[in-house]
């Protein structure tokens, strides 16, 4: 289990995340919602131990994160222009295997740019090798923040695609970071809503079913009428209950 | 490869050479053609190759240690704002004090030897290499860093594949001002304190007002830095850059 418990983190001395008390099961895959600067990626760096002050602790079946496998899907592809797109899974490998590496990017349909530079690449197979890069090590936790903005609808579903293939195979536990009410309604299991300043879980959403949705599927858009209907205001942070 | 335009602007300029020196006609200003043939001279007699030689490995040493003293230095620097500002005033003091000044204090301090005569050239470069350098250390994108870090790439991968490629550009930039830069200075170091390399030889064709030697001694060095030029520093500069 991943358990978050950050009892302060301030930026220019104000607080933007106190008494933050998450919880989240093994292999779960949790979306995050809430207003911009709300401190979502703050979070997630964190969880990501980029960010290191914090007075809290952020355990993973009860043991420091600093060891432990982690993929992060940032909300640019972050892929760095010098290397290759192989060696761009190369750096971050743990087991430098060629073979893994390459099966997994044939795996995305990009067997024809393993040597070609991130430039060279489309916006939608840039996050696809930041896909196979968050993935390559088997993460125990992966955090994915908003990593579909700014794409366009049929690759952001293709991607949606790829990452729900990858999550099968792998089970991590996710977080995943969105502004996409839809979005979070077809991935996830668990819906966190947040308000900012400083930050706080607002309202918890359990999502019951058994298969993941294809985000054109009706039933997410009664889901999400469902949720907005009662709560109006919650993708802003309010929870004023109609 | 040399270039189409390279040969034809050096060969221009060696046309304009003969048209001066004819239209001028006078002792002190040879034409393109007797210094070439005082250059073949010198290279028979062998003279000039050793002098060469020693002036280029005195540039070849005084280049390694200053990049490398620079370079680290400058990484430090850009990195750690403290050192800097502790640094900054001897830094600003070292790109002021002029060449000659850093020379005679050398010589004077640890006698007429190479050591001197090497420590004044290093000192003279050192503050433009950290000066570019540190420029560089400051515009790596942190971007890049967390992906090494949230990855857990080793330090010795993060700082070879994923810092040092951002500040190759201005490691070149400095290594190609610094080898001109360099050997300038170890001609004047040379003439100053040395009885060998190319300086030493220069200051003797002066005595003799001997300039015909003085131009072919100069081009045949300027021909060498045009070779590391176009065959060292500009492939490695492509190379760096190819992602681009």
């Amino acid at each position: 289990m991943l358990d978050i418990n950050i009892k302060c983190k301030k930026y220019e001395n104000i607080s933007i995340i106190q008494d933050l008390s998450l919880q989240i099961q093994k292999n779960d895959f949790l979306s995050i919602v809430g207003p911009s600067g709300c401190g979502k990626t703050t979070l997630l760096q964190i969880i990501s131990t980029l960010d290191k002050s914090f007075e809290g602790e952020v355990l993973f079946n009860k043991r420091e994160l600093d060891e432990l496998n982690i993929g992060f899907m940032f909300q640019d592809s972050r892929l760095i222009p010098w290397l290759s797109i192989y060696e761009n899974i190369l750096l971050v490998s743990k087991s430098k295997d060629e073979e893994e590496i390459i099966d997994a990017l044939i795996e995305v349909g990009l067997e024809d740019y393993i040597e070609s530079y991130p430039k060279e690449l489309s916006g939608g197979m840039k996050r696809k090798v930041a896909l196979v890069r968050a993935f390559i090590n088997k993460p125990k936790i992966l955090l994915l923040d908003e990593p579909f903005i700014s794409l366009d609808h049929p690759t952001a579903q293709a991607l949606r695609e790829e990452l729900l293939k990858f999550y099968k195979k792998y089970k991590p536990t996710v977080i995943f970071v969105t502004h996409n009410l839809k979005e979070a309604i077809s991935l996830s299991s668990r819906i966190v809503f947040l308000d900012k300043k400083p930050m706080k879980i607002i309202y918890e959403y359990k999502i019951e079913k058994d298969l993941f949705y294809n985000l054109e599927d009706p039933n997410i858009d009664k889901v999400k009428e469902k949720l907005l209907e009662k709560y109006p205001n919650i993708l802003s942070g309010k929870i004023d209950i109609n | 490869m040399i270039s189409q335009t390279r040969i034809t602007s050096i060969f221009a300029i060696f046309i304009f050479w003969q048209i001066l020196a004819v239209l001028i006609s006078s002792d002190t200003f040879p034409s393109c053609i007797d210094v070439f043939k005082s250059l073949y001279f010198h290279l028979l007699e062998g003279e000039l190759l050793f002098h060469l030689f020693i002036t280029l490995g005195r540039v070849l040493i005084a280049f390694i240690i200053a990049m490398s003293i620079g370079v680290f230095f400058g990484i430090l620097m850009g990195n750690y704002k403290k050192l800097d500002s502790l640094l900054d005033t001897l830094l600003i003091i070292g790109l002021n004090i002029p060449a000659l000044v850093t020379i005679i204090i050398c010589y004077i301090w640890f006698g007429l030897t190479d050591t001197a005569a090497l420590l004044a050239v290093i000192i003279n470069k050192v503050p433009t290499v950290i000066v570019t350098v540190r420029e560089g250390a400051r515009t790596v994108d942190q971007k890049y860093m967390q992906i090494a870090q949230v990855y857990k790439v080793s330090k010795f991968e993060t700082i070879t594949k994923v810092y040092l490629p951002q500040i190759y550009p201005y490691i070149m930039a400095s290594a190609r001002t610094g080898l001109s830069l360099i050997w300038k200075i170890v001609l004047v170091v040379e003439l100053l304190g040395r009885s060998d390399g190319m300086g030493f030889q220069l200051s003797m064709f002066f005595q003799f007002f001997d300039i015909t030697s003085i131009m072919a001694y100069s081009s045949a060095f300027i021909i060498v830095i045009l070779l590391i030029e176009t065959y060292i520093l500009r492939p490695l500069e492509r190379k760096v850059n190819s992602w681009r």
